[in-house]
């Protein structure tokens, strides 16, 4: 398996993130790419590598707010986690299956997030409703920016 | 088997690294916040610098953009032009309110354009291309023609970073238009973020403010100005038997509404803007320990 077309793809799923909410202040009508770059190599590469890439990310990510670094970086990372421990008994490569798993994976993200961040009743109410369907966009999106990654690259990519 | 031992070991080691790795975030979000930072403003002088130059980019061009609208509807049909011309009118009232504004409240404020940035983690505030080098401190109030938008926290050469009053961290010494209930302004979160609201806490339990009744900046504290509009009372939020009330609050500024805004330099906080919104509050209810320091008058 060729390596750098892979983390190319990652590299730019990172950047095309970061165009779209910072560069371009589009916000929460954006996918969220960067969740979608962590689950993807969490799949595919070690625990370690997955963490240490959701922290990096994270902290990028969490650069553009004033509270301290690192909320963004755990949940991310713990759903890093997460994934690469059910890779033990969940198998998978067709298309639904890589459009639930990037809507659980973003999900378990939001709602660890939410833990992190809540100090509101409210909280928990967006956890099951505004974030399931940013978690559905994000799928959607992280999915056709798979398969666009594929039908370039090679299925063996 | 050694081979399957071996990979358990392998895996076990692993998933340790990756706890240790997420250690590292757990000790930057727990640390001191000098940490996060110096670590910020690296990455937001390095990596992030072209991001947030192209928002500004965007920002300019996006107004740039709306005035060669008018132009080609100027061009193209008398209908458009009047449809435009409403549109550039708002925007120009908005302008020149914003410069009258601006003389009103005196040479302790200037003007800076508003870039908002689309991150979770920037939820809630927003950058002004003011700094430091233009006298921009942490704690500057942010002001528009229609009221409080939020307060500088983080400064930067040229720029800084400001929470709006959606922010849970956002508070404001606050009071009546008249003067005769105090309080602190604290955001509320509704629903969803436009349905977001303002609540006054603290206020006196026999205090009785009807709906629709000014609510101002008290000047307590020294971080506001005196008198600056945050809005209006809607209704009683809840009250505590004999002790305070709450009051609901709607904010006279959406913050998403706002691109260009008044940023206040180094001791606004001593301020008196009452006379720029006719505001009726007497000095004799300044609260003692602040003495006012009146604007310039235009």
């Amino acid at each position: 398996m060729r390596k750098w077309p892979f983390t190319t793809f990652i590299l730019l799923l990172a950047m095309l993130h970061l165009i779209l909410h910072v560069g371009l202040g589009i916000g929460a009508l954006a996918p969220d790419f960067l969740a979608v770059a962590v689950l993807i190599v969490a799949r595919r590469s070690s625990a370690t590598g997955a963490v240490a890439l959701a922290v990096l990310l994270g902290i990028v990510d969490d650069a553009m707010g004033i509270r301290n670094l690192g909320m963004r970086s755990i949940a991310l990372g713990s759903a890093a986690l997460l994934v690469t421990w059910s890779r033990n008994f969940i198998e998978g490569e067709g298309l639904l299956f890589v459009m639930a798993y990037l809507f659980v994976g973003k999900w378990v993200s939001e709602i660890i997030l939410g833990l992190l961040t809540s100090t509101t009743v409210l909280e928990p109410l967006v956890l099951v409703t505004w974030a399931p369907l940013a978690s559905a966009w994000t799928a959607v999106a992280g999915t056709i920016a798979l398969r666009a990654f594929r039908s370039v690259a090679g299925p063996d990519a | 088997m050694p081979d399957l031992s071996g990979t358990r070991r392998r895996r076990r080691r692993d998933v340790v690294v990756a706890f240790g790795v997420l250690l590292v975030a757990f000790v930057l979000l727990l640390g001191p916040m000098q940490w996060s930072r110096t670590v910020r403003q690296f990455l937001r002088t390095t990596v992030l610098w072209p991001l947030t130059s192209l928002n500004s980019w965007m920002t300019t061009r996006r107004a740039e953009r709306d005035d060669l609208r008018e132009v080609r509807a100027q061009r193209d049909s008398l209908a458009a032009v009047l449809a435009a011309q409403a549109v550039l009118g708002e925007e120009n009232a908005r302008l020149r309110a914003l410069l009258s504004l601006s003389q009103r409240a005196g040479s302790q404020f200037r003007p800076a354009q508003l870039l908002r940035l689309g991150s979770d983690a920037a939820e809630g505030t927003f950058l002004i291309d003011a700094g430091a080098e233009q006298g921009v401190v942490v704690g500057s109030p942010v002001l528009t023609v229609g009221g409080l938008v939020g307060v500088v926290r983080e400064v930067y050469r040229r720029s800084a970073q400001a929470i709006d009053w959606t922010h849970q961290e956002f508070r404001v010494s606050a009071m009546t238009a008249d003067g005769q209930v105090y309080g602190i302004v604290e955001p509320r979160r509704g629903a969803f973020r436009e349905a977001d609201l303002l609540v006054m806490t603290g206020a006196p339990f026999h205090s009785d403010v009807r709906p629709c009744s000014r609510i101002v900046t008290s000047g307590r504290g020294a971080v506001f100005p005196r008198g600056v509009p945050i809005g209006q009372v809607q209704t009683i939020a809840d009250a505590d038997t004999g002790w305070r009330k709450s009051y609901v609050v709607r904010p006279s500024v959406r913050p998403e509404e706002a691109t260009h805004v008044l940023v206040g330099l180094s001791t606004t906080g001593t301020v008196d803007l009452s006379e720029v919104w006719d505001i009726s509050a007497s000095r004799e209810t300044r609260p003692a320990g602040n003495p006012p320091a009146p604007a310039r008058s235009p």
